[in-house]
């Protein structure tokens, strides 16, 4: 396992060795990396799917993961076009409210409604990571780095998700969601207010 | 007394050697200057520009993916197939101009394969070949239109050919070692990112 983590590090070390680097293409790759992590609502939102995806078990811990891109994407497209949406910035904060609540009481809906929630939100978190990708110094780079961020995240939860089949472990997942949700409600009171 | 060596698992042995392949394709700094003149340099042009512009790179790569799904057998014409389609394509890029619509079936081809491999399902040997065979000639064409006149044809041709090989066998070899279930759901999950790039990227065009 060490070994094959340092052989994954050793493959991020040369960020130079891409075609028509114009200085352009790295820059819109690291910009697209960097544009979920910059906004802590994104980050909570995206983890606490994956910690949802974990509570609720098969087959939804893998079926989130595998549809949420492609409805991001949509909701990317939406952004690209500037369709016009409810202010994007609620809707993400509702997401951190509403997934923070869901792992903190355990929700546990059927399949299709947990699907309709999360891909709903899907859409807003795609169309702000959509505004701003013809504004992007590489746009395919950029879009590449904010779906693959975004799919580390949903990892992250799973990955820390793991722990919630121990009853202290569950707990702490559902303090997690909690945290989720406050900094929802915190978002949401700098976006209406 | 012999010592007891210590074997890792056949599946670890595999993933680690195809990990160790691509840190080697992704670790070189700069390429000789005495190569590059003496033309040997444009293989490493058309080696270097498939795996390395992200437009091929991620499909020629879920094509890998999508080929392992398959299974061996099925894998190994795909192979064959993306290897053919690639020269088909580059050859004909060279001669040819820069076609628009390629560069909308090459957007395509993220979101066909990319969402092939989320669904994991298997397919008819026709289809996956037929799909490796057509994407590489675009993607083939693409690369050829990038060539620049003073290369050596051969050279460079072989460089995309042998990029896209180098790819799809990685990536296959890697999903094909893949026992835990969970690694394959993992494979899915990166089909659908490939295909949420590429949905991205059709939509600028």
């Amino acid at each position: 396992m060490k070994k094959i983590t340092a052989v994954v590090a050793l493959v991020f070390i040369p960020a130079r060795v891409l075609a028509h680097v114009t200085g352009d293409v790295a820059g819109g790759l690291a910009s697209g990396f960097l544009h979920p992590i910059s906004g802590l609502d994104h980050v909570v939102a995206m983890v606490a799917v994956g910690l949802w995806g974990s509570q609720l078990g098969k087959p939804a811990i893998w079926i989130l993961p595998v549809t949420f891109p492609i409805v991001m994407a949509f909701g990317g497209v939406m952004g690209v076009r500037e369709i016009p949406l409810p202010p994007v910035e609620l809707g993400i904060a509702l997401s951190a409210i509403v997934l923070g609540a869901a792992v903190a009481l355990s929700v546990k809906p059927p399949l299709w409604a947990a699907a309709a929630v999360v891909g709903a939100f899907a859409v807003f978190h795609g169309y702000a990571h959509g505004t701003e990708l013809p504004r992007a110094a590489a746009p395919l780079a950029y879009g590449s780095g904010f779906v693959l961020t975004t799919g580390m995240l949903h990892v992250c939860g799973i990955a820390i998700g793991t722990i919630h089949r121990w009853p202290a472990g569950a707990k702490v997942v559902r303090g997690c969601g909690v945290l989720v949700a406050v900094v929802g409600v915190y978002f949401l009171i700098r976006a209406i207010g | 007394m012999l010592c007891r060596r210590s074997a890792m698992q056949p599946a670890r042995v595999r993933a680690f050697a195809t990990l160790a392949a691509l840190a080697a394709i992704f670790l070189p700094g700069t390429a000789s200057a005495h190569l590059v003149d003496a033309r040997f340099g444009d293989f490493y042009a058309g080696l270097i520009h498939p795996i390395s512009a992200l437009e091929h790179v991620f499909p020629i790569l879920a094509v890998g993916l999508l080929a392992g799904q398959q299974g061996a057998k099925n894998a190994r014409v795909v192979l064959a197939c993306i290897a053919v389609g690639l020269l088909v394509g580059v050859v004909l890029g060279q001669r040819g101009d820069s076609l628009s619509w390629v560069a909308y079936v090459n957007g395509a081809s993220f979101v066909v394969v990319g969402g092939l491999v989320a669904l994991a399902r298997r397919l008819p040997v026709w289809v996956s070949a037929a799909l490796a065979g057509a994407f590489g000639v675009t993607h083939g064409y693409a690369n050829g239109t990038a060539m620049r006149p003073e290369m050596v044809v051969l050279n460079y041709d072989a460089g995309v050919v042998v990029a896209g090989v180098v790819l799809v066998s990685i990536g296959a070899g890697f999903v094909l070692s893949l026992e835990r279930s969970w690694t394959k759901v993992a494979v899915r999950v990166v089909g659908s990112w490939i295909a949420a790039i590429g949905l991205m990227t059709i939509a600028l065009m």
